[in-house]
């Protein structure tokens, strides 16, 4: 009898996942560089009890009424958190006359190196720091094109010793007084379900033999933008409302079991 | 859902600062010299229920993963250094700098070396060239009391009009900083270089894009008010977003601790 509570319950811990989900793209719906996150559900059979087009045969044992219609486990049916997905959906760009800010038009992302290897990101507000190399404002590094495989310190961007003022084109190389100084690496990946965050406005890679950054092609550097968050707040708030209300229902599902349990327990002892 | 309910917390947080930034920003308006500010936000780390390909079976990857973000944090503030517009005010003890070079000052009673970009100098009891707090411009520029006037020249040569003609007494000198954002404000429109600002290289004005004076003008504030207040129109309704979502987690705990009667 209490077999249909878990379904409900299953459907109850999967609202609370996408709630969850919600909250953090709409704490970070003012953050630069942010990609948004959505939930895939998962409907889940346990097993089939008995398969629908099964040929009529002299019933062996007393009919029951479940004989009379075909059982596949949709009764038992349990919904599951397939996986959260990362939507890489251009934000908006925009203005900032900042001429270290750069926004990535396209699919492509900036490679930073950090403590942990190199990450990427969206985030293009760099920064300059004190020793004259480009960073984001963590503090890591941005790195210049060239060989994935060499030392990430050999591909730092060091604008120390040059004067004027910095343009970067929209190939991503960076001029000063007309000088080109370096080139500012922008990467695509084929996959972009293995491109992980990993906080901090960073991307991680977690199948970098399958799935290797590849040169930028279609990706353009615009200088003195910044990319928004791609966080659409109206849609947001819609599958909040709906996430709460299916909770609800959820929950009144549980109650039914609950009050037929209590039913079972204590009325059909008095029979 | 207590998650949900300290994520939108982290987002509300996040939000008042930028309302905080910008109320900054809008309060300073009118004062010359003033750079306005930017927050920057973060996400912060994520939770990693399930990793992408991650084994399922035999032969059976999974293709995607479940991570769970925490919220958002403030990344960085920092002040932008655009150059604000020219307020002639005809004093000649106003300058003004047409650049990116600092005017470094020594605080009174300290005597410590601090920068800043506005110039309203003034002669203190000693005909000294000082800021209305007390601070000296430094090197000290003293201007004789026979003096008729002062000149300042673009490249920051100070010369005075005496009944005998023309008289150097002094060279204004800039600082330049390689990451002016690294700069701490200390208020009264004083930085303090850091390690993060590098330390100040101090040029001639005109050199080195520090940028000449012009005597008897002052920088206006940089801050755009069409822009600071789109700036907080957005602030405010994240906050108002964030606020909703707590909300929701609030009514979805009660829906849950209501089940068991």
């Amino acid at each position: 009898m209490s077999k249909p509570l878990w379904p409900a319950v299953s459907g109850a811990v999967a609202r609370d996942l996408q709630v969850e989900v919600i909250s953090n793209n709409l704490a970070n719906v003012n953050t630069n560089g942010f990609k948004k996150d959505g939930v895939d559900f998962k409907e889940y059979l346990v097993k089939n009890e008995k398969m629908g087009d099964l040929t009529a045969d002299i019933p062996r044992s007393p009919i029951k009424d479940k004989d009379l219609y075909p059982l596949d486990g949709r009764d038992q049916s349990f919904v599951v958190v397939n996986g959260t997905h990362t939507s890489f959906k251009t934000g908006g760009l925009k203005v900032t006359d900042n001429p270290l800010d750069v926004a990535l038009s396209g699919p492509g992302f900036l490679e930073v190196a950090t403590p942990g290897g190199i990450r990427y990101t969206k985030a293009g507000s760099l920064k300059l720091g004190p020793d004259g190399r480009i960073m984001t404002s963590e503090g890591h590094p941005v790195l210049a094109k060239g060989d994935p495989g060499s030392d990430p310190a050999s591909r730092y961007i060091n604008l120390s010793g040059q004067e004027g003022s910095i343009h970067i084109n929209d190939r991503g190389e960076i001029y000063m007084n007309d000088n080109f100084v370096s080139r500012i690496s922008v990467v695509e990946f084929n996959d972009m379900k293995t491109v992980r965050k990993t906080g901090g406005l960073y991307f991680e890679n977690k199948n970098a033999i399958a799935n290797p950054p590849q040169e930028a092609s279609t990706t353009l550097v615009k200088q003195g933008m910044v990319e928004t968050s791609n966080v659409n707040p109206v849609e947001e708030i819609a599958n909040l409302i709906r996430a709460n209300r299916m909770f609800e229902e959820d929950l009144k599902a549980m109650k039914t079991v609950n009050e037929m349990l209590q039913k079972e327990a204590n009325e059909l002892g008095k029979m | 859902m207590i998650k949900a309910l300290t994520t939108s917390a982290t987002g509300l947080e996040a939000q008042q600062a930028n309302i905080d930034r910008i109320a900054n920003d809008l309060a300073n308006v009118n004062t010359d010299g003033y750079k306005r500010e930017t927050t920057e936000f973060h996400d912060l780390m994520y939770e990693n229920i399930k990793d992408p390909g991650a084994r399922q079976g035999a032969n059976t990857v999974s293709p995607v993963g479940i991570q769970k973000g925490m919220g958002v944090k403030v990344g960085s503030t920092h002040k932008i250094f655009e150059q604000g517009s020219a307020k002639m005010t005809s004093n000649p003890y106003d300058i003004m700098i047409e650049g990116k070079g600092f005017l470094p000052v020594t605080l009174p009673n300290t005597g410590e070396v601090v920068y800043t970009r506005t110039g309203n100098f003034k002669l203190d009891a000693q005909g000294r060239l000082s800021l209305s707090n007390g601070a000296l411009l430094e090197p000290v520029i003293s201007v004789p009391a026979e003096s008729t006037g002062v000149i300042i020249h673009s490249n920051g040569e100070v010369k005075a009009l005496t009944a005998q003609g023309e008289q150097g007494i002094g060279q204004i000198q800039l600082a330049n900083f390689i990451n002016p954002q690294g700069l701490m404000a200390i208020g009264n429109n004083f930085y303090k270089s850091t390690t993060a600002s590098g330390q100040p290289q101090t040029l001639v004005p005109g050199e080195g894009g520090t940028g000449n004076l012009l005597q008897g003008a002052l920088e206006a504030s940089n801050v755009n008010v069409a822009n600071s207040m789109i700036e907080m129109i957005g602030a405010q309704r994240a906050y108002e977003m964030n606020t909703r979502v707590m909300g929701v987690a609030d009514k979805m705990l009660e829906a849950t601790t209501n089940i068991v009667r």
